[in-house]
This record gives C-alpha cells, structure tokens and sequence, in this order.
C-alpha cells in the first residue's frame, strides 16, 4: 500500500465518522418513523466516499488491484454507528488479504492494519506451506 | 510409496504379462474390412489380466489406483503400465512392468522433491509478492 492510498483510505475514514457522529444516535425501535430516517441517513453517509481513489470499484475485483467496501454496523437505540472499511486484495487466486480500517483512522493506523494483515497472511500460509511440505516429505521412502 | 507397495504392483503387473504371454502376440488391424473381432478381444482380455491382478493389491491410506494402460502393437506383446496416486498431493506415479523396485521407489523419492522444490519456489515468490505490498518493503533474507 502506497502511503497516498493509506492516506486517501484516511479521509474517507475521518470524512464518514464525522458523518456518523453528526447524524448521531439510534432512535429507539419502538420510534419506526424515526428509525427508518436515520437509516436512510445513516446510509446516504456512504455517498461519494467509494470508490476510495487507488481503490477498485466493481464487486468483482482485478488481479493486484485493492477494493474498498464501508461496512455499517447497525446501531443499538442510543448508540451510534460504527463504519469499517475493509480493504481486500488479492495477489493470487488462493490468497487473500483482508484489512478491517476503523472510521476514523489515521494514515498511519491505515498503514500499520494494513501491515498487519500481510504479516497475518504470510503467516498463515508459511504454517500451510511448512505442513504441506511436511507430509509431502513423510511420503518419500527415504525420509 | 513404500518399497513393499512398489514391489507388490511389480508383482501385479508381472503376474498380468505372464498372462499377457499366453494371450500371444498382438493380432493386426490390415483394413477396415477385416473383422475387427480379434483385437477387440485381445486388447479386452490384457486389460482385463492387468485390472484383475493390480485389484489385488490393498494401497495404503489415501493411495489409489488411476489408471492401468496398456500400448498395443501389432505382432507384438503389448507393455502395460499402472498409475498410482498416493497423498491428497496429486502425485502419480506411472509404473510399467519391466521397472525394478529400486527404480519405482527412487522415481517416487524424486518426484517428491521436485515437488518439494516447486512448492518452495512457489512460496518463496508468494511472500516476496507479498512483501513488496508493504510500504517500506522488508529485506529478504
């Protein structure tokens, strides 16, 4: 990730939180009329961030190509809702890294989740690669 | 592929070309006006000597039997072969009658470490790729 990604994933971030927090709280479910306007707010939030620039658009993504979804949760009465954007990238058709950005994040926290998630990724397919490995190995007659 | 499983297919397949010998030689095929009968049922009978002998044999766990094939030619006793599949893996491994099972369980030893090399080139390249996805690259060692 570029550090002008990790900044343009930044100010959607910031941009959306502070969205959030100006549509505020949940109204109660009881208040049906109330919750569906907030919802409808809470929703319009997302206009014009995505695509994040650097970022693919389409749902079905490009070999190398990162894609950037915000993820709302759905908000308690009296709470506020929390939006992540998840960054996917997919090197290869068997390996997937997946990068949950909090709103709001700086482009350093970006930066640092996205290292995190290679690392994760790295380890995780070393711990499949040194297991294949070794069965393989168990099968030679020689071992 | 453990040398007892080697020199047990041996054993099968030297079993179905001794058979095989008794059938004779491969009849010919000169024109299609001739009855095509004969080597239908030749080619039947050797595979079915070749099929009836390697179902006798118990592979290990995860190993099976893919494929049993025989090459025919006129005026000739055909060669006959069987692949094994052992591991999740994918090997296989074509063994024809005339190996030994010193050769079976080198050929097998060797397909595995090319496979090993393979997998490790592989995942090399993977996390070098994965690597250069950093902002400040790591070195590699």
């Amino acid at each position: 990730m570029t550090p002008t990604l990790a900044a343009a994933i930044s100010a959607a971030s910031i941009t959306l939180a502070e969205r959030l927090a100006a549509i505020g709280t949940a109204p109660p479910a009881a208040a049906a009329k109330a919750r569906t306007a907030y919802h409808r707010a809470v929703d319009g939030a997302k206009a014009g961030l995505l695509p994040i620039p650097g970022t693919y658009a389409y749902a079905e993504p490009q070999p190398g190509q990162p894609r950037a979804v915000i993820y709302l949760s759905d908000a308690r009465a009296g709470k506020p809702t929390r939006a992540t954007i998840t960054i996917t990238l997919a090197p290869n058709a068997r390996t997937n890294i997946l990068a949950e950005v909090p709103c709001p994040s700086t482009p350093d926290e970006v930066l640092s989740i996205w290292h995190a998630a290679i690392d994760k990724t790295s380890a995780m397919l070393t711990a499949a690669h040194t297991h294949n490995l070794a069965a393989l190995d168990a099968l030679r007659v020689t071992t | 592929m453990t040398p007892a499983l080697a020199a047990s297919i041996l054993a099968a397949l030297a079993a179905a070309r001794a058979e095989i010998k008794r059938l004779g030689k491969c009849p010919d095929i000169t024109s299609c006006y001739e009855d095509p009968t004969p080597r239908m049922q030749y080619e039947s009978a050797v595979h079915d000597a070749i099929c009836s002998r390697l179902a006798s044999i118990t592979p290990p766990l995860g190993a099976t039997i893919t494929d049993a094939t025989a090459h025919f030619t006129t005026g000739r006793i055909p060669t006959i072969a069987a692949t094994f599949r052992l591991s999740a893996d994918y090997l296989s491994i074509t063994i024809k009658a005339t190996d030994t099972t010193e050769a079976v369980c080198a050929a097998w030893d060797r397909l595995i470490m090319e496979r090993i090399t393979t997998k490790e080139e592989g995942h090399r390249a993977l996390l070098a790729h994965l690597n250069s996805l950093l902002t400040t690259p790591k070195a590699t060692p």
